[in-house]
């Protein structure tokens, strides 16, 4: 029987932005399907927030909408191609697409909002100058900087992508917490790859997961303010079987409801940061497991 | 009512700020050693004011004197909250390799673990290491910590000025954006120590991202952001009179 899927999400601005007056600079994109045989997307991504950065809020945006919008186009193309070859194309050309859209749409943006002098009036140098058709300078990409982290369901297989810090979780129905992406040593202390740079494509992790192999209950994807909360993975893993909890116990509606203030207060008692989370649930997992018939006498 | 929010116990991040003090015989000279007691002191209650304003941070500060040996004063990652500089004396040479050997040790687990902000290590000396400052740097970069570490100088007087150096100061530092602080009197080193408690600290200790590895030297993001550098930091307390 093919699983169905929905996806809910929540994004808050941390509580140390709040004190400082600085924007939200994450963002979360989904598109749960409309009906069996669509894939469910969804996108989370983590403005860098610092001085350089000062159009990270936007970045983040930019990144989610890109990925689900160009992932969605060449799922529609190549969804059914050999599985061997997803992965080939996933690696090598989707997220190429997926960083190239979003460069794209970081232009398009300075294009319709140039920097003004007082961006800049902190650095020593002048804005950029912006010409249509013409590549930006770096420290333009820099300005919209932004991790991303995406998850696809589909009928076959789960596409798993990541470049930068946050984290991807999936539960299983013995309630087994796992990563499907290596957490990177490198992205401790906030420090974190970007899509800014020219080594986006080569720090982009990919992974796609036949659904014969095992088909979670729960995908997770949070940006790092969310396990910066917590003292280790422990406390963190339990964020995902307590999340999973609540929605056999309560249902979505529930944890739709509450998501926000959770996530809020987890930022204040905890990391400070911007906490942003997107969940893919199965409907199945949540069902009350289906009464046996009694036997026949 | 809210339901209990989901997730084991929350925990404040770790943040180490660690004074890399010069206790060698020339810090004798014209009272620079008592300067730098005066300013360290100075800055203390500064530093707790500005982690008390974070809650999100929880800020552990130690000191390292180097002189003929490196050790621990007043025991390592001490809660800035109980922090307290007792007066330190000046004698003997410079061994500052074996300081920053010592640093990269110690910043391990479970000193810091992978929640941890990027440690502070600030540099108060007035010149050269007599020892092998190269294997020190190549010990505490080759830990992670060390290399996640946001290094700081502030340089005593006249002989921190040589090329050779300032060759130390950059090397230690590692990023061409964050120069050494030039103090040539004491109402400067009290104005660097201050700045290096305060903004440094202020700004290690938000959350927002800075790129990593080959990125950070592609597209450089500086690592101190939205804090006005002190005037006079790149030059000599501007203004004053040089003594040192």
């Amino acid at each position: 029987m093919a699983s169905i899927w929905t996806a809910l999400s929540a994004s808050v601005r941390g509580a140390s932005h709040e004190r400082n007056g600085l924007k939200n600079q994450d963002a979360v994109r989904l598109r749960n399907p409309a009906c069996v045989a669509d894939p469910l997307f969804l996108a989370v991504a983590d403005g860098h927030g610092n001085t350089r950065s000062f159009r990270s809020d936007r970045g983040s945006a930019l990144a989610a909408e890109c990925a689900i919008r160009v992932l969605g186009r060449l799922l529609r193309v190549h969804g059914d191609a050999p599985l061997s070859s997803i992965r080939h194309m996933a690696k090598v050309r989707w997220m190429r697409e997926v960083i190239e859209a979003w460069r794209a749409a970081v232009r398009a943006d300075l294009h319709a909002d140039p920097f003004s002098p007082l961006d800049f009036a902190a650095f020593p140098e002048a804005p950029p100058i912006i010409k249509p058709g013409r590549e930006i300078p770096p420290a333009a990409y820099l300005a919209y900087g932004a991790t991303l982290i995406i998850a696809v369901v589909t009928r076959r297989f789960i596409l798993y992508a990541q470049l930068g810090d946050g984290d991807i979780l999936t539960v299983d129905s013995s309630g087994q917490i796992s990563r499907p992406l290596k957490r990177y040593h490198e992205f401790y202390a906030n420090q974190t790859a970007s899509l800014c740079t020219n080594q986006a494509i080569r720090e982009f992790q990919v992974r796609i997961i036949p659904l014969r192999s095992g088909v979670p209950d729960m995908i997770m994807l949070s940006t790092d303010g969310y396990a910066n909360c917590f003292g280790n993975d422990e406390g963190f893993f339990r964020v995902a079987a307590d999340i999973l909890g609540y929605l056999r116990g309560h249902g979505t509606e529930f944890v739709g409801k509450n998501l926000e203030e959770w996530l809020r207060e987890s930022s204040r008692d905890g990391s400070g940061d911007d906490i942003t989370v997107g969940l893919a649930v199965r409907a199945q997992a949540l069902a009350p497991a289906p009464v046996e018939p009694p036997p026949a006498s | 009512m809210i339901p209990r929010r989901p997730g084991g116990q929350m925990t404040s991040r770790p943040l180490h700020f660690i004074w890399l003090a010069d206790g060698s015989g020339s810090m004798r000279v014209d009272g620079k050693i008592q300067a730098l007691n005066n300013a360290i002191r100075e800055a203390i209650p500064h530093m707790q004011t500005v982690a008390r304003e974070n809650p999100h941070a929880s800020v552990y500060v130690s000191a390292v004197r180097f002189a003929d040996t490196a050790h621990w004063v007043g025991g390592m990652a001490v809660p800035v909250t109980e922090f307290r500089w007792d007066d330190m004396e000046a004698g003997g040479v410079t061994v500052l390799g074996e300081a920053l050997k010592m640093i990269g040790d110690a910043l391990e687990a479970p000193l810091s673990n992978e929640r941890a902000l990027p440690p502070i290590l600030a540099l108060v000396t007035d010149g050269m290491p007599t020892d092998d400052f190269q294997a020190g740097l190549d010990h505490l970069m080759a830990k992670p910590w060390g290399q996640k570490s946001l290094r700081i100088v502030v340089a005593i007087g006249e002989d921190a000025t040589s090329n050779e150096a300032k060759e130390i100061f950059r090397a230690f530092v590692g990023n061409d954006a964050v120069r050494p602080f030039q103090a040539n009197n004491p109402e400067a080193l009290v104005e660097h120590i201050r700045w290096v408690s305060t903004a440094v600290l202020k700004s290690v200790s938000s959350p927002s991202s800075q790129l990593s590895g080959l990125a950070s030297e592609q597209v450089q993001a500086p690592a101190i952001q939205g804090e006005a550098v002190p005037v006079g930091a790149e030059a000599d307390g501007a203004g004053q009179t040089e003594v040192w």
